[in-house]
């Protein structure tokens, strides 16, 4: 197919550049009900997706039309051209300022191996499946406990239904500039619901985790943590009415928050106008003051160890690397894809999909020892990367009011980035949530909180 | 109108449907394959470009679903092995034999009716066969529109196509359809000084490039509302009265009531609503409807993704629960009818119980009664998002657009964006007026948790009720 669709390509004078990128997936799927497997799947597929580039001149001023187009293993010949010409003819109608593909060049990280290797996804899946069924086994904690009590067994967190999936991705990238490269991984995933009950009647919660090794530490301790999280939502109370908290977020609302300033240090979000930042300028705000904020440092990560979108090369072949975007809270450069680095006139360092954040300056017991509200889980924590608005309906949280730390459940808040930008404080404590490493807890100080109305 | 002929590849596909069907079946008590070829095109004009993609949608393969001893499993393919299907049966069937492992659930036996059906949609101005110049020109004229006024730092006009061409097989069935869905957009960023705002404008359908002359006449509004946001503030939190769009209703509809019948979510447990169907679970003035067949939106279609035939279910009548909605695999657990509610996000996703078309019934009062009858509370428009919580009935919605009412007339005072949430049972059960208007619309996608996206279509009429907001 690859030969097939390369031969179409240099048969058509008309196309002045292509990138095609390849990728086969193999996976194995496991769906359960409690301890029960109800369906089990596997996948193979093979895709590959073609971009077309043409050039034309107008009045002396160069343009480039791109179009993508996706081509399918089962496709003929005949059905390969046809699309190939489709894909030509719209990217002929398309005039945009004139820009160059990146040439072929060597890997500046390796990616080293997951530890999936060697085997089938469906035999690590279901060694995957034993061991977080082995975690959210519900006598296991119990049994270490003295005096443990059937009843207390019975009502214990457990699992209520859990989504498994390992998927082997090999990748491989080629252009007309001179691109050919390849790399494979796997991509683990779960989703599941944890459940428990409470004083009001059963309460869950829903959580998912990406990975690329076979951690069953990591894994099983995400399990056990959310069950000890579910178990704190079913003695919940509805959230007071609250005013003047600063807001506490850990894991991947914390990541989410800080992708805000990741997501806008890019080439193709400051050449379309969406980014508010300004290379050289502060991502803290011209209003920040030194002192009550800790400056953010930000870079562009290749590779993050367990991280599944750990890759040596971007979507164009461009070899990726550790690249700094913000320094001392200073935005210092942009992460993007060969076009729009262009049109920006900066170097291509290529579009990432993973970042670091470094260390704030203080520890999550300093951050909580002034009353606070801090959340944990979220109905659906929403970042708006545009307006910087952010904020959910609360699932599970806690009040601290000074003396006591109270589990809540409902309500919601509601903030700005750009009011909390100046003000922002992380913790000192670091670890891999969402797309990031980095601080594994961060505090706004000017948030809106709604309580929740009693009833239900 | 221009008739929508199938793909190629599902013209052809019949034969080695039939083969797998019948060389899988010597091994397998039931057999179906679903084989998916949509194809689509995505036309944008963003701030200084534009372009030409495949949709996001595109897919093309097969997945075979197949029970032995109870227990069911699936194997999704889109590989070529050669011409007929021997070399495809031993490929699947080795894939199948690793999925049969000890201790899985035994499913009660797959049903199987009899049905030989065919659809095929169509079109006014089909955008697959008409120059892409076209398309961009009218979406860049949009862009500009919208850039040429105060403060809007960023504008996008967009509009995707899709053609969905799907055949299924099994024993007993043959089942072949062939459609178009539109959704097309406009989106603006407004910002000034330390203040960005964002709002937007969307159209849907089973449409073709007529679809943007809809498009077009919004712009005007869209213009005017972001240059409103920028003096938009908050809400202070609390209770109030709230009129929610159209768009917002569905969307209350959708993840009230919508998620929370979806009947796989009963099988797990997870859903409250299971113990109060025949119960009043909302206010007796309104009835909520899900289905793939009875309006035209984006969530319609002649089959689901597992050969069962789309209709329209009741899901509250009167104010009382009346039903779910099924995908084939929960409708065996829980012993009810299948309602052609499975669908996968694409051949290789697992196929769930979702919704399709979900909205409220009209009602009697008209949007001006409904604000005149309004004490102290916001008319909310925009939806941002939603989601759901089956087992303990919250809910979150977002809305860009909050107008504030006092004394039934709007003070002029704006606040974006809006967090609304509640307890279901108290929203619906606060709902005390619905207009006669109708309206569903189609431009987003439905997530099952934070994935398996399938396209959906949502709304209704206004509505009145009491949520907290902040």
């Amino acid at each position: 197919m690859r030969e097939t669709i390369k031969a179409v390509l240099a048969a058509r004078p008309g196309v002045a550049d292509w990138l095609l990128v390849e990728l086969r997936k193999s996976g194995s799927e496991i769906y359960l009900i409690g301890d029960q497997t109800d369906i089990s799947r596997a996948v193979e597929s093979l895709n590959y997706t073609l971009l077309v580039y043409v050039d034309s001149e107008t009045s002396g001023q160069q343009s480039r039309g791109e179009a993508r187009v996706t081509l399918h293993p089962t496709m003929s010949e005949e059905e390969v051209a046809r699309a190939v010409d489709r894909a030509i003819f719209a990217a002929s109608r398309s005039r945009n300022p004139w820009y160059g593909l990146p040439e072929g060049a060597p890997p500046l990280v390796a990616l080293p191996p997951g530890g999936f290797e060697g085997r089938s996804p469906a035999s690590w899946a279901a060694e995957l499946r034993d061991a977080i069924l082995d975690a959210a086994d519900p006598s296991k904690g119990l049994a270490e406990r003295p005096g443990a009590m059937k009843g207390a067994l019975a009502s214990a967190p457990r699992l209520n239904s859990l989504e498994l999936f390992l998927t082997k991705r090999e990748t491989r990238i080629l252009s007309s500039r001179g691109v050919d490269v390849g790399f494979s991984s796997h991509e683990g995933y779960i989703e599941y619901v944890v459940e428990a009950e409470g004083e009001a009647g059963e309460v869950e919660l829903f959580d998912d985790l990406r990975f690329s090794e076979p951690d069953f530490d990591r894994i099983g301790g995400e399990i056990e943590g959310a069950l000890a999280l579910v178990g704190e939502r079913a003695h919940a109370l509805p959230l007071p009415a609250l005013a003047g908290l600063p807001l506490i977020l850990g894991g991947k609302e914390a990541a989410s928050v800080l992708a805000w300033f990741f997501d806008n240090a890019d080439a193709g979000r400051m050449w379309l106008g969406s980014s508010p930042f300004a290379l050289g300028a502060s991502v803290h705000g011209d209003s920040a003051r030194a002192g009550e904020y800790d400056p953010i440092e930000l870079a562009a990560e290749a590779i993050l160890r367990g991280h599944p979108a750990s890759a040596p090369f971007d979507e164009e072949g461009v070899p990726l690397a550790r690249h700094p975007l913000v320094q001392g809270g200073e935005l210092r450069g942009l992460a993007g894809s060969s076009r729009y680095s262009s049109y920006l006139k900066l170097p291509v360092v290529g579009g990432y999909r993973l970042f670091s954040v470094g260390a704030g300056s203080l520890g999550l017991e300093a951050m909580r020892a002034r009353p606070h509200l801090e959340v944990a889980r979220f109905s659906d924590f929403n970042v708006d990367p545009d307006s910087g608005d952010f904020g959910g309906e609360i699932r599970l949280g806690w009040h601290f009011d000074g003396k006591r730390r109270v589990p809540i459940s409902g309500g919601s808040v509601t903030g700005s980035l750009f009011e909390n930008r100046g003000r922002l404080r992380m913790s000192s404590e670091i670890g891999l949530a969402g797309s990031m490493l980095g601080p594994r807890n961060i505090l706004l100080p000017a948030v809106s909180i709604t309580g929740a109305a009693t009833g239900g | 109108m221009i008739v929508c002929p199938h793909s190629t590849f599902i013209e052809g596909v019949g034969p080695l449907l039939d083969g797998l069907v019948e060389g899988l079946g010597r091994y397998n008590d039931f057999v179906s394959v679903l084989a998916a070829d949509d194809s689509g095109l995505s036309f944008r004009a963003a701030r200084g470009e534009t372009g030409v993609a495949d949709s996001r949608w595109v897919q093309r393969g097969l997945v075979v679903r197949a029970q032995r001893g109870g227990k069911v499993a699936e194997a999704a393919v889109n590989l070529p092995e050669g011409p007929g299907s021997e070399a495809l049966v031993a490929r699947v069937a080795r894939m199948l034999d690793e999925l049969f492992v000890a201790g899985a659930k035994v499913h009660p036996p797959l049903p199987d009716e009899p049905a030989r059906l065919e659809a095929r949609g169509n079109v006014a101005i089909d955008p697959f066969e008409t120059d892409p110049e076209m398309a961009l020109g009218r979406l860049a004229s949009f862009r500009d529109a919208l850039l040429s006024a105060p403060d809007i730092v960023s504008a996008e006009a967009k509009a995707d196509f899709v053609k969905v061409s799907r055949a299924y097989r099994s024993r007993s069935r043959a089942l072949v359809q062939t459609f178009v869905w539109d959704q097309a957009y406009l989106f603006g960023v407004t910002r000034r000084e330390d203040r960005a705002k964002v709002s937007y404008r969307s159209v849907s359908g089973l449409r073709g490039l007529e679809s943007l002359d809809e498009l077009e006449a919004q712009a005007p509004a869209l213009a005017s509302e972001l240059a409103e946001l920028l003096g938009a503030g908050r809400v202070e939190p609390g209770e109030y009265e709230v009129i929610l769009s159209p768009a917002m209703a569905g969307t209350l509809a959708h993840e009230a009531f919508g998620h929370g019948v979806e009947t796989d979510m009963f099988v797990k447990g997870r859903a409250r609503a299971r113990d109060y169907i025949g119960k009043a679970v909302a206010s007796p003035m309104v009835t909520m409807y899900d289905g793939a067949s009875g309006v035209e939106q984006t969530g319609s279609f002649l089959f689901d993704d597992e050969g069962n035939l789309g209709r329209r279910t009741t899901v509250i009548k009167d104010g009382i629960l009346v039903s779910g909605f099924s995908d084939a695999l929960s409708a065996l657990a829980l012993g009810i009818e299948a309602t052609g509610n499975g669908r996968r996000e694409a051949y290789d996703h697992k196929a769930y119980a979702r919704m399709t078309n979900t909205y409220f019934a009209p009602g009697q009062s008209t949007l001006d009664e409904m604000i005149a009858s309004t004490r102290a509370g916001w008319l909310l428009d925009r939806l941002n998002s939603g989601m759901e919580d089956p087992k303990n009935w919250g809910i979150q919605l977002i809305a860009l657009v909050g107008r504030e009412i006092r004394d039934g007339r709007f003070t002029g005072r704006i606040a974006s964006p809006v967090m609304c949430s509640g307890y279901v049972p108290d929203v619906l059960r606060s709902i005390t007026m619905l207009s006669r208007d109708f309206e569903l619309g189609g431009s987003g996608a439905c997530g099952k948790g934070h994935k398996e996206f399938v396209k959906v279509s949502e709304g209704g009429p206004y509505v009145k009720t009491r949520m907290r907001l902040g």
